[in-house]
C-alpha cells in the first residue's frame, strides 16, 4: 500500500517536473535573443541605419526619429502594444515584451525605398531571384527567403511585386 | 477476511487523501482570473452558474464580448442573450463553446463572428489564450474536442487534465488572493460582456499588408462547416457577423469569402463594417470607441445592440419574453449590476483623466 502511494506521489511529481516549461500565463511571444541575418534594412536618409528583425524599437526611434503616422492596438487581454509605424515608403510594427518593444516586421510599401540588395516594390519575381538567387519558398504570389532569424518575403500580384517584408524567420 | 478488508479500506481512504490534495493543491495553484485578471480568462466559466435559457448565443473572442450588450437586448427587445466568448477565441474553440453551449440549451439563434477566420490569427495562436478559452469549460466530449484541436506543438493534453502540472510553478506567486478565491470567483461581466468606458478616437488606423494568401485554412473552413452542420442538426439560425472593428484590418477578400460561404449556405452575413449598416447603427468612431477603433466603449455597444435587438427581432422570429415574470425578475438583478458596474467605471474614468 506504501509502496503504491509513494510511486503514485512520485509519478505525479516527475510528471509535474517533467512538463515544467515556460509559465502558461503570458501573453507575449517575448524578446528573442537576435540572431545574425544576412537580411535587414538600411535607412539610406539616415546613415544607412540598419533596422534589424528582434532589434530594440527604442534605439530604432532614436535614429529614425518619429514617424509620419503612430498607431497603437492593445493585445487581446495582456498588458502591452502592438505598435504601428509609418514612416515614408516603409512601415515597422513591433511586438511588447515586458516595457520593451522589439522590431517585429519591416513593410517596403513603395520604390521610394529599396532593399540594401538593390529589390524595390515593382520589380519582377525573376529580378528579385537574379539579386536572391532560389528562393527557401516559392509560390504564385510569393518568393520567402530565410536566414538566421529573418525571413525576407515578396509579396507579389500580377507579376510584379506589390510589397516587401521582414519578418520573424 | 477481516484483514482483507481493511487493507482495502486503508487503500480507498489513501487514494481518497492523495486525490484531495492534489485537487485542493490544484485548485489553489490555478490563476484566479476574475480577480487577479485577465478577467477575459474568467469568462467561459462563468456561463455554468446562469439560468440556461437564452433565445440567442454569442461566440467569439472580444470583437463580440466587448462590442454586444446582452441587456440592451433584454431592456430594449426581451430577447435573453449570452455571449459565450473569451480572449482571441479561434474558430475550433467557438464551434466546441456552442457544442458544450448545447449540452445545456438549444438557443433560437447563434451569432458568430467570422474575425475568428482569420488565418493570422491561426498562425499566432498562443498557449495562455488556449487556456483562457478551454480550462473554464466542464468536462464533456466538446472540452476534449477543444483540446484536441487547439493544443499547440509544445502543449500536452494531460496538462489540460491535470492543470497543476502546468501551474504547478505558480507555488512561488501565491498571494492571499490565490486562497481567498479557492472555491470562489467575482462575477465579472454582464451576460457574457465586458463592460468598458472611456473614449479613444480612431485615427491612423493602418491598413492591411498586402498578403500572399487571403484563404481561410482547412481547419477553420471544416470548423465553420461543422458549426453550420450542428446549428442545422438542433433547428438553430447561424448569423455570421463581422463586429465593426477597424483593427485587425478585415480584408475585403475575407469579406468575399465569407459572403459567398454564406451563400451558398443560405446564411444571413451582416458586416457592420459596411458603410449602410454603419449609418445605420450610427456608430461614431470619434467617439464610441475606447481603444481608437478595436472595440466598442459601453455607449458604441449599447448603439450596436439596438440595431441588433431589431434586426434579430424583425429577421429572425425572435419575440419579446419581458412578460415572463421569473426571466423579467432575473433580469431585474443584471440590469442593476450593469448600471452599479456602469457608474463605478465612469467614476474611476473621470478620476484618472483629472488625475492626468
Amino acid at each position: 500500500m506504501k509502496r503504491f502511494l509513494v510511486l503514485f506521489l512520485s509519478a505525479i511529481l516527475l510528471i509535474s517536473f517533467a512538463s515544467c516549461t515556460a509559465p502558461a500565463d503570458t501573453g507575449n511571444q517575448g524578446g528573442k535573443t537576435p540572431k545574425d541575418s544576412k537580411y535587414f534594412f538600411k535607412v539610406a536618409n539616415k546613415d544607412n541605419y540598419a533596422v534589424k528583425i528582434d532589434a530594440d524599437m527604442a534605439d530604432v526611434l532614436k535614429a529614425l526619429g518619429e514617424p509620419l503616422q503612430y498607431f497603437e492596438a492593445a493585445s487581446c487581454a495582456f498588458d502591452g502594444l502592438d505598435k504601428t509605424y509609418t514612416y515614408a515608403g516603409y512601415v515597422i510594427l513591433t511586438r511588447p515584451d515586458g516595457k520593451k518593444d522589439y522590431v517585429n516586421s519591416i513593410q517596403l510599401t513603395d520604390d521610394s525605398v529599396q532593399t540594401p540588395e538593390g529589390a524595390y516594390v515593382g520589380m519582377t519575381p525573376d529580378a528579385v531571384k537574379g539579386i536572391y538567387g532560389k528562393p527557401t519558398e516559392e509560390t504564385e504570389t510569393l518568393l520567402s527567403y530565410t536566414d538566421g532569424n529573418t525571413t525576407l518575403n515578396f509579396i507579389l500580384k500580377d507579376a510584379k511585386v506589390i510589397s516587401i517584408e521582414y519578418l520573424p524567420a | 477476511m477481516k484483514a482483507a478488508a481493511k487493507k482495502w479500506i486503508k487503500f480507498i481512504a489513501s487514494a481518497v487523501i492523495v486525490v484531495v490534495t492534489l485537487s485542493l493543491l490544484q485548485m489553489l495553484l490555478m490563476p484566479k482570473y476574475s480577480v487577479d485578471g485577465p478577467v477575459e480568462g474568467a469568462f467561459v466559466a462563468e456561463y455554468y452558474g446562469e439560468v440556461k435559457d437564452h433565445d440567442v448565443i454569442f461566440v467569439g473572442d472580444c470583437e463580440v464580448y466587448e462590442n454586444f450588450s446582452p441587456i440592451v437586448l433584454w431592456r430594449d427587445y426581451g430577447i435573453n442573450s449570452y455571449i459565450r466568448g473569451s480572449a482571441d477565441q479561434y474558430i475550433y474553440q467557438s464551434y466546441y463553446l456552442l457544442e458544450d453551449t448545447l449540452r445545456y440549451e438549444t438557443p433560437k439563434v447563434v451569432v458568430f463572428n467570422v474575425q475568428a477566420l482569420d488565418p493570422k490569427r491561426e498562425a499566432e495562436a498562443k498557449e495562455a489564450y488556449n487556456r483562457m478559452s478551454i480550462d473554464g469549460m466542464k468536462w464533456s466530449p466538446a472540452k476534449i474536442g477543444a483540446i484536441n484541436s487547439s493544443m499547440l506543438e509544445d502543449e500536452q493534453f494531460l496538462d489540460y487534465v491535470f492543470p497543476i502540472l502546468r501551474y504547478h510553478s505558480r507555488w512561488s506567486e501565491l498571494d492571499k488572493t490565490d486562497f481567498e478565491y479557492m472555491f470562489k470567483s467575482e462575477k465579472v461581466s454582464h451576460n457574457g460582456y465586458l463592460m468598458k468606458v472611456g473614449v479613444k478616437p480612431a485615427e491612423n488606423v493602418p491598413e492591411g499588408k498586402p498578403l500572399h494568401d487571403y484563404k481561410f485554412t482547412e481547419k477553420a473552413r471544416k470548423h465553420l462547416d461543422m458549426m453550420v452542420e450542428l446549428c442545422e442538426k438542433n433547428g438553430i439560425k447561424l448569423l455570421l457577423i463581422k463586429a465593426p472593428s477597424l483593427y485587425p484590418y478585415w480584408y475585403p477578400e475575407y469579406d468575399q469569402q465569407v459572403a459567398q460561404y454564406a451563400k451558398e449556405h443560405n446564411l444571413t452575413y451582416i458586416n457592420f463594417l459596411d458603410e449602410t449598416i454603419q449609418a445605420e447603427t450610427g456608430i461614431d468612431y470619434t467617439k464610441d470607441t475606447y481603444d481608437a477603433g478595436l472595440h466598442m466603449n459601453v455607449e458604441g455597444a449599447e448603439k450596436l445592440s439596438e440595431w441588433l435587438g431589431k434586426y434579430l427581432t424583425e429577421n429572425m422570429g425572435l419575440t419579446d419574453r419581458r412578460g415572463e415574470a421569473e426571466l423579467a425578475a432575473c433580469w431585474e438583478d443584471k440590469i442593476a449590476f450593469y448600471e452599479a458596474d456602469k457608474k463605478a467605471k465612469y467614476e474611476e474614468y473621470e478620476k484618472n483623466i483629472e488625475a492626468n
